[in-house]
């Protein structure tokens, strides 16, 4: 019996009893034996639930459990707001700042819904108040509930605090920066406490795409502020501390780039054609003879695919490429930009560079790139010549009236640099794109806090269902387990070599089992799919469509089906057995 | 309609690969009569608790069926007409007295006015008005014993089951809940008592019913079972030695025979309320639970909205069935034979020289009201009983 058969084998073997076992668990659930028959009762269900989910509430604010990790969310934003740094600039201290309040909050509220769900139930039936419950008119499918909406209800407040604080702490460090700007235009330049003023308050008025040197909106706009020349100005500036003169196109960039709701779009892969010349090559090779015997028809086409993709996201030396993306209608006006976010890849380090013509220098690691953006037959057109770091994603912006005005963006890249060197954008992963505002700060933090509580829906859920047939430590013990596993899905793809990247050309069946084993346990495990603090941080939108997509797949689909088992396990229970 | 019915009720629990290993309840015939006070009594592990817990559906029978206000008892509505206080208090430490309270009539649906007047009538009522506000995790056991009462009366219910409810009290407490239980009694409540303290079961049911092995051996009426029918008791103001001799010949001349003359001395029950009475009287500082001031009005009360017609039929049908036997089902095993029990007032009828008159209400086949005796036979009966029962069945 070969390997294949073996494994088709187990699989069969493992189908049928899972069947069974649903059966049986359907069967037992519905079953009208001794236990609970009735019990799905809908007049008045408000008013217990709501009874039941104050009590829990309450339990969870006046117990240690709950109330521990509480205090650590309501301690940590503030510390977080104190001690966040980054880079030391304005916009990587608020970055720093979302990053921990929102990723560390979210981490302890899921630690809480984790620990507070699975104990509240569980402990109530080990210590007996359920009697107390259970022997008055309550359906058990409200008990549920009342435990699932008590708990949620404090997530949703401790969220709300989180959201509310992140604001609060972001404007605060802004607040600061400007107070800090304002004062050492009065200490460094000399400027009276009004002028300060009016050219910190200019800040908020930039508009344009962000320069450097004289030609800064930034430049402009306190110069319109303050009645000063843009070189009366610049040399204030240069008696003021060079940190801060860096902080002011970082505060720049915060404005627009982070405190903000933008949207991404990612070129097209010509797919079509893709497959059009690997089907021609396949063919010439066929033809010619060339195609090799070690090697079977599906590999050699998955070779040549990777090969002409490879090509779609590769500009060679001296080579250009245009891509064009379906962005929307353009809008005319300084306040209308959009940005390039890239990250190039070159396959080896490059070392510092000079020119002996000229003795133009090239820093190590930097390219000579010259990036075009619009219709070069128009005025709407945008060239960008310089040297741009590898391997770090960088973003410049452009005009948005350079978009066509059927919604197309052409972008162009030329690789210019003398090295002679191949440049390499991973379109699969994202590294080039081009991003525009769609919505504010505030609201993309609003959707943040949501997409934050669907997985904390999930966790409760979760929690609860464990509860009402495990006890406390066990119950969470086992969805702490799950929790991990789930959070760290990404390392076991990779650790079973099964992401795009290891799987091999042509896949064997005990591969086959590993990927569907695991992406099973993926889909079954996973509680959301929104990167919350990355959203966040690279200011982009995270949107309604894909709240909603989230609330369906994991709220109500996966929630629902756990409360669903909880209520048929805790229905079935006889909440005073003994097992002797 | 009985308040409950327990036809061929068994459980047995099983061990954790489902094998059979305990018989809680084997084949337990049981009714309650609405408007009965009814004592389910046994030693620790005879079912007691076992079959209360199936009445309020907190376990599953494994065979047999049992009907509360002749529904299953897993049917959510029905418990909204019982009251049930667990053989401990098994409350939220975290919350006080008040919202205790407030969380069980909530769970009742009944509106912030109604919950509000029955929790402060309920605190009132169990003394801890002073305490009102302290986490139940800090109170005493007594304390707690006193909410757990609270809780079971907060929808004012129609069926009170009160497992072991003088647990951890003291004697003003024990006093207190028998008082209730009394009170509740005679506004037409059904209680089952669940106990294994004779003395509580004595002074309050007006039927009992003995459980052993998970089966009743003996059931009937307190005074069925306790009488000494070949005996009989004077009390009587202090004799001196001519009185008590003339009484002798008296009694010789009518053939019988004195076994005993003594004193009858104070319960020490009696002497520990007057002696902490004494104190309560004269105001001295406690933290521990406050005389209680009788029984909540809406407790049943005249000032009841609702229900006062069920109330009244059930009196009215509690009264005509008050007498009534046991009444055992084929195949249950036989309770202690009983002979009807003579009427309280026979002194009055043995010192007038009369013959026994004929009860004008029992002649006319009406309802006959039985009053709880002031004084007790002996309670060694019960012990004896259920020693009998132990060694290997009813006598």
């Amino acid at each position: 019996m070969s390997l294949e058969d073996f494994a088709l084998i187990l699989i069969g073997l493992g189908a049928l009893i899972g069947l069974v076992a649903v059966v049986y668990a359907i069967r037992k659930a519905f079953s009208r034996g001794a236990g609970e028959l009735g019990g799905w009762e809908v007049a008045g269900a408000r008013q217990i639930i709501t009874a039941i989910a104050r009590t829990t509430l309450t339990e969870g604010l006046r117990t240690k459990i709950a109330s521990g990790f509480v205090i650590m969310v309501v301690a940590s934003v503030p510390i977080f707001w104190l001690t966040a740094d980054g880079d030391g600039t304005i916009k990587g201290r608020v970055q720093m700042f979302m990053t921990y309040s929102v990723g560390f909050s979210s981490f302890i509220l899921s630690l809480l819904s984790v620990l507070f769900s699975c104990r509240s139930l569980s402990n109530e039936i080990a210590g007996r108040q359920i009697f107390g419950i259970v022997s008055k008119p309550v359906p058990r499918w409200q008990i549920v509930m009342g435990k699932f909406f008590g708990v949620m209800t404090l997530n949703v407040v401790m969220v709300a605090y989180v959201g509310v604080t992140t604001f609060a702490g972001t404007r605060g460090l802004v607040s600061q920066f400007k107070s800090r700007v304002q004062s050492e235009f009065v200490t460094y330049a000399g400027y009276s406490p009004e002028q300060a003023a009016n050219a910190v308050a200019a800040l908020d008025d930039v508009r344009g795409v962000g320069k450097e040197g004289m030609e800064s909106p930034i430049l402009e706009a306190m110069s319109k502020a303050t009645g000063f020349t843009i070189q009366q100005l610049a040399e204030s500036l240069l008696k003021m501390p060079e940190a801060t003169r860096a902080d002011l196109r970082r505060f720049d960039e915060l404005r627009r780039q982070v405190l903000v709701a933008r949207t991404a779009i990612q070129p097209p892969i010509p797919e079509e054609e893709i497959a059009r010349r690997v089907e021609a090559r396949f063919n010439q090779m066929k033809a010619d003879g060339e195609l090799p015997i070690t090697q079977s028809e599906r590999e050699i086409r998955d070779q040549l695919n990777k090969q002409f993709f490879g090509q779609f996201c590769t500009v060679v030396y001296q080579d250009s490429r245009m891509w064009v993306f379906e962005g929307p209608p353009p809008q005319k006006g300084k306040d209308y930009i959009m940005s390039v976010r890239f990250k190039m890849h070159i396959p080896q380090g490059l070392n510092d560079f000079s020119d002996p013509e000229t003795g133009a220098k090239l820093e190590e690691d930097t390219l000579l790139s010259l990036w075009g953006i619009g219709d070069p037959k128009t005025a709407n057109y945008y060239e960008y010549l310089g040297a741009v770091p590898a391997r770090t994603t960088k973003e410049f912006e452009f005009p948005m009236d350079a978009v066509d005005p059927n919604g197309t963006i052409k972008l162009r890249f030329a690789n210019l640099d003398p090295r002679r060197v191949d440049v390499v954008f991973d379109l699969a992963k994202d590294a080039l794109e081009v991003l525009y505002r769609v919505g504010s700060f505030e609201m993309n933090l609003f959707e943040a806090c949501l997409a934050v509580l669907i997985p904390l829906a999930c966790l409760t859920a979760f929690g609860v269902c464990a509860s009402t047939f495990l006890s406390f430590p066990v119950g969470a013990l086992l969805v702490l387990c799950l929790f991990m596993i789930t959070s760290s899905m990404g390392f076991i793809f990779e650790s079973m070599a099964i992401t795009e990247d290891y799987m091999p050309e042509d896949p064997g069946v005990e591969v086959q089992i590993r990927k569907a084993v695991i992406e099973s346990i993926d889909w079954a495990l996973s509680i959301g799919d929104i990167a919350v603090t990355d959203q966040l941080m690279e200011g982009r939108a995270i949107g309604w469509d894909r709240l909603w997509s989230n609330a369906w797949r994991f709220l109500l689909l996966k929630t629902g089906a756990a409360l669903f088992i909880a209520v048929l396990v805790l229905r079935r229970r006889e909440l005073a057995a003994v097992i002797v | 309609m009985k308040v409950v019915e327990c036809i061929a009720l068994t459980k047995v629990f099983q061990d954790f690969w489902g094998r059979a290993r305990v018989r809680a309840v084997d084949n337990l015939e049981l009714d309650i009569n609405p408007g009965e006070i009814f004592g389910l009594l046994g030693p620790n592990g005879s079912g007691k608790s076992t079959t209360i817990k199936m009445l309020l559906g907190l376990l599953y029978p494994t065979s047999g069926s049992a009907r509360v206000f002749g529904k299953s008892p897993t049917d959510t509505a029905i418990k909204s007409r019982i009251g049930f206080m667990p053989e401990e208090s098994y409350l939220y430490r975290f919350l006080n007295a008040r919202e205790t309270l407030d969380y069980y009539g909530r769970l009742f649906k009944l509106d912030r006015h109604e919950r509000k007047k029955r929790t402060e009538a309920l605190i009132d009522m169990i003394g801890l008005k002073r305490a009102a506000n302290r986490p139940v995790g800090t109170y005493s056991k007594g304390m707690a014993r006193r909410i757990g009462l609270a809780q079971a009366l907060v929808n004012d219910p129609d069926f009170l089951i009160l497992d072991e409810p003088t647990t951890g009290l003291d004697p003003i407490g024990t006093r207190q809940i028998k008082d209730v239980i009394r009170i509740l009694g005679d506004r037409g409540k059904t209680v089952l008592l669940c106990s294994h303290l004779l003395a509580d079961v004595e002074d309050v049911c007006d039927r009992v019913a003995i459980m052993y092995g998970g089966k009743v051996q003996a059931a009937g009426t307190v005074e069925q079972l306790l009488m000494h029918k070949d005996e009989t008791q004077f009390v009587t103001r202090r004799l001196d030695d001519n009185a008590l001799t003339r009484v002798r010949e008296l009694i010789g001349q009518a053939g019988g025979e004195i076994m005993s003359v003594e004193h009858p001395t104070d319960k020490l029950e009696d002497l520990f309320l007057r002696v902490v009475g004494q104190a309560q009287r004269d105001q001295l500082e406690t933290s521990g639970a406050e005389t209680a001031v009788g029984v909540s009005e809406f407790l049943g009360g005249t000032g009841r909205k609702t229900g006062e017609s069920l109330v009244a039929s059930l009196v009215e049908a509690g009264r005509g069935t008050k007498d009534a036997p046991a009444t055992p089902k084929a195949g249950a095993p036989a309770p202690v034979s009983v002979q009807p029990a003579p009427r309280k007032d026979v002194l009055s009828r043995l010192e007038a020289g009369a013959s026994e008159p004929v009860d004008e209400k029992k002649k006319a086949g009406g309802p006959v009201e039985t009053p709880l005796p002031t004084k007790k036979p002996d309670k060694a009966v019960l012990d004896r009983l259920m020693k009998s029962d132990s060694d290997g069945g009813a006598s």
